[in-house]
């Protein structure tokens, strides 16, 4: 056993540490680095396992690492949601309470350990919540209770992965000593000790080895019980724990008593207050003390008046390190109370902040949806309004062109008259010619040469008027389809004075060829700026001719009354004039005759209106001109009249 | 018997001629031209009652057939003149208008002219 124990001394390197046991510092170190272990173990069984060795050290006896363990677990179980490290952090907290006396805060922290152990369903951590909870009662003899909760932790051990779960079966020991059970006592500390021998050297097996100690000693087996005692012995020399070295002694000191061997058991009643003088764990020198002054009282005054100081002073100790330890728990728990409402105000804080934060994104959220859906709205009625627009113009190109069938079905009957004269005067002198042939045959059968040759001038004359009014019907179906036909013409680059010259000397030679009386003048003015533009030149010439012709006609015409001469006081005359202005050019045509009047103005530009001799104009010359500049051009046509003084057309085309 | 045709289309004198030239020849029939209704109200006015029979265009330049129609109606009562109304368009507004103006008759080009031929000897 000796031999065992030594090699797991060496071996456990771990735990060997932990036998310097003294320091709280050292304590709290081990306590760290299993904490840290815990921190990123995941597996269930490891954690109960890791849970489990902060017992290995002395922790157990010191009530403000246990609440200091305890904060960190919580902290970390809760912010984790991890049951199983929660659990343990209440049954570590109620250790410190339990320690402190405050057994119904203790109990009311174990209740809390034992439900979240059940939680997590993990066999290992239940059994130690149970075991913890034992405590309570074994502290308060209250027997029965304590070892029906150890029992179940000595279950749930048993039901765990982890194969040596040694402190049911410890603590069933120490309650069926108590309770003067020794078989009981004996078969659970012999289980005990059984699972802690792989485990290497800790402070509870001190306290195993003492119990089998006090078992052999009560059943009279004195040998057994002095080798379980210095086995106890041993590991305290190892561990160094004042509270279990101090425990062993007064295990030793008993024994003694109940051997009436009393300077022995005086002797081990000393040991074990010697042991845990000067250290927090001074109060257990109160039953020694308490044995010592028994001893004492009837015998060695002076003796016993030192143990009953020793007594005072550890029931002082008790009484002031409960009160201190308490105390401090308690200011330690205000002000973890205190952080946590401060945490807590932190936290309502940046609730509130994220609330106002939240609210804000809300808001701008809200706004940059209400813009979204504006701007959508705005395209899609925008899309609308594109849409309608260029069924605006389909339609209004398809006005035009119907507005342009219309007025030539209007004018059908316009027509039918204007073609209808000269096909009436077709017809009739053709069919009287052939009546006059006939006659001039009779005439000629009777030798009648005279009337023959005089009816024959008359047929002459009705084939010239057929012939004319032939033509006539002719120019009026060319003009029609001048009128309906879109231009085919290509725009090119043109000089436009170049093209004004050309035409108004073409109309000035093609009038006087047509008519020797015709005598009218013309002059032109051209603006020598001018470059070229893009025109379609057939067609603008086509307008710049008629504009010239109509104004020959006009400026030739006899003024007002129509029966007189012309104006003797004027030459007809008739200018034609190019300017640049701006972005445009005006093209301009002048004459000095008649005039427009006011209420034929408007109607100047209407296909088939004219002001001429039936006979002498289609009707369609400017309507043409019109459609010609406006639509093939994009320029415009304008008049500026005033009877008696003349006429002037402007035609205005844009440069570019 | 003296008729006056009026017509903005001077060629309607030769037509008329050559058409009525056996009756014109007999003196039969005697034919006077107006080229529009200003004319012939000139004409109506210098030869007062000589013309039994008008035969007026209505499409003309200047004034129209109707007006003509109405001012011959309203002018000279006594004996009141046959007015025949030619029209290229055989409306029905246009016929309307000259049976309320008291138009004799309404005839629609091409003139028939032997029915006219007729109508005329008919009058006479």
């Amino acid at each position: 056993m000796k031999k065992l124990l030594l090699v797991s001394f060496i071996i456990l390197s771990q735990y060997s540490s932990i036998g310097q046991i003294g320091s709280i510092e050292r304590i709290k170190s081990t306590c760290d680095s299993v904490f840290t272990q815990l921190k990123t173990e995941a597996n269930a069984d490891k954690k109960a396992e890791l849970i489990i060795s902060f017992y290995l050290t002395s922790l157990d006896g010191f009530p403000l690492l246990l609440y200091d363990l305890g904060q960190k677990l919580l902290t970390l179980g809760q912010a984790r949601n991890d049951v199983m490290i929660e659990s343990a952090a209440w049954s570590t907290l109620a250790q410190g309470y339990r320690l402190t006396g405050n057994y119904v805060r203790a109990l009311e922290l174990h209740r809390k350990g034992v439900a979240l152990a059940e939680q997590s369903g993990n066999s290992a951590i239940i059994s130690f919540a149970y075991n913890q909870m034992g405590h309570i009662y074994k502290d308060r003899l209250e027997n029965e209770k304590a070892l029906s909760l150890y029992r179940t932790a000595l279950q749930y051990s048993k039901k765990s992965n982890l194969k040596n779960i040694w402190f049911p079966s410890m603590n069933l020991a120490s309650v069926f000593l108590n309770a003067g059970n020794l078989d009981s006592s004996l078969f659970y500390a012999q289980k005990a000790l059984a699972m802690v021998k792989d485990r290497g050297i800790f402070v509870n097996q001190s306290i195993i080895q003492s119990t089998i100690g006090s078992i052999y000693s009560r059943k009279g087996d004195i040998h057994n019980a002095l080798k379980y005692f210095n086995e106890a012995r041993n590991i305290d020399n190892i561990t160094q724990s004042p509270r279990y070295t101090s425990i062993t002694y007064l295990a030793i000191a008993e024994h003694f008593k109940l051997y009436k061997q009393i300077d022995s058991s005086i002797h081990y009643c000393k040991m074990s207050i010697d042991a845990v003088q000067n250290t927090p764990s001074n109060n257990l020198a109160l039953k020694p003390a308490r044995m010592l002054i028994d001893y004492y009282q009837n015998t060695n005054a002076d003796s016993t008046v030192k143990f009953w100081k020793i007594y005072a002073a550890a029931n002082d100790s008790l009484n002031s390190t409960r009160a201190n330890q308490q105390l401090q728990m308690m200011t330690t728990e205000e002000e973890q109370r205190k952080r946590d409402i401060e945490a807590a105000q932190v936290a309502y804080q940046n609730k509130i902040r994220t609330g106002l934060l939240l609210g804000g994104l809300a808001v701008f959220l809200l706004i940059a949806i209400i813009l979204y859906r504006n701007n959508r709205q705005k395209q899609k009625s925008n899309t609308v309004l594109e849409k309608t627009l260029s069924e605006l113009k389909s339609t209004q190109s398809q006005l035009i062109q119907s507005e342009k069938m219309a007025s030539l079905g209007e004018l059908t009957a316009g027509i039918a008259h204007e073609i209808q004269n000269p096909l009436n005067f077709v017809n009739n002198f053709s069919e009287v010619n052939k009546e006059l042939l006939a006659e001039m045959k009779d005439e000629m059968d009777k030798g009648d040469t005279e009337d023959a040759k005089d009816i024959m001038n008359d047929v002459i004359q009705n084939l010239v008027k057929i012939n004319h009014h032939g033509q006539r019907a002719g120019d009026i179906v060319k003009g029609m389809l001048q009128h309906s036909r879109t231009s085919t013409g290509q725009k090119e680059m043109t000089d436009i004075n170049a093209l004004c010259d050309e035409y108004v000397r073409l109309a000035y030679h093609g009038l006087r060829a047509k008519d020797k009386s015709f005598n009218a003048e013309f002059k032109t003015e051209f603006d020598s700026r001018i470059e070229k533009i893009n025109i379609v030149p057939q067609d603008m010439g086509r307008v710049i001719l008629n504009l010239i012709n109509n104004a020959f006609y006009a400026a030739s015409q006899p003024s007002e009354g129509g029966l007189l001469g012309p104006d003797s006081s004027k030459i007809p005359t008739v200018w034609v004039s190019t300017k640049k202005d701006g972005t445009n050019i005006l093209i301009s045509v002048r004459d000095n005759g008649n005039g427009i009047p006011e209420k034929i103005k408007d109607k100047i530009f209407q296909p088939f209106f004219t002001t001429k001799p039936t006979g002498s104009g289609t009707g369609l010359g400017l309507s043409l001109a019109y459609d010609i500049v406006t639509k093939g051009h994009g320029g415009a046509l304008t008049v500026e009249t005033k009877e008696g003084t003349g006429t002037n057309f402007q035609i205005k085309l844009p440069i570019s | 018997m003296k008729i006056l045709v009026v017509d903005d289309e001077k060629d309607v004198q030769t037509l008329f001629e050559q058409r009525f030239r056996k009756e014109i020849k007999s003196a039969e029939m005697d034919f006077a031209f107006a080229f529009s209704g200003e004319e012939a109200l000139q004409f109506l006015t210098t030869h007062d009652h000589e013309a039994v029979l008008i035969l007026s265009d209505i499409n003309m330049p200047g004034m129209s057939g109707l007006e003509l129609l109405r001012q011959i109606k309203e002018k000279h009562k006594t004996p009141p003149p046959v007015v025949m109304m030619i029209t290229a368009y055989g409306d029905a507004e246009n016929h309307e208008a000259s049976m309320k103006l008291g138009a004799d008759d309404f005839l629609t080009k091409p003139v028939d002219f032997p029915s006219l031929k007729e109508k005329l000897k008919a009058i006479h």
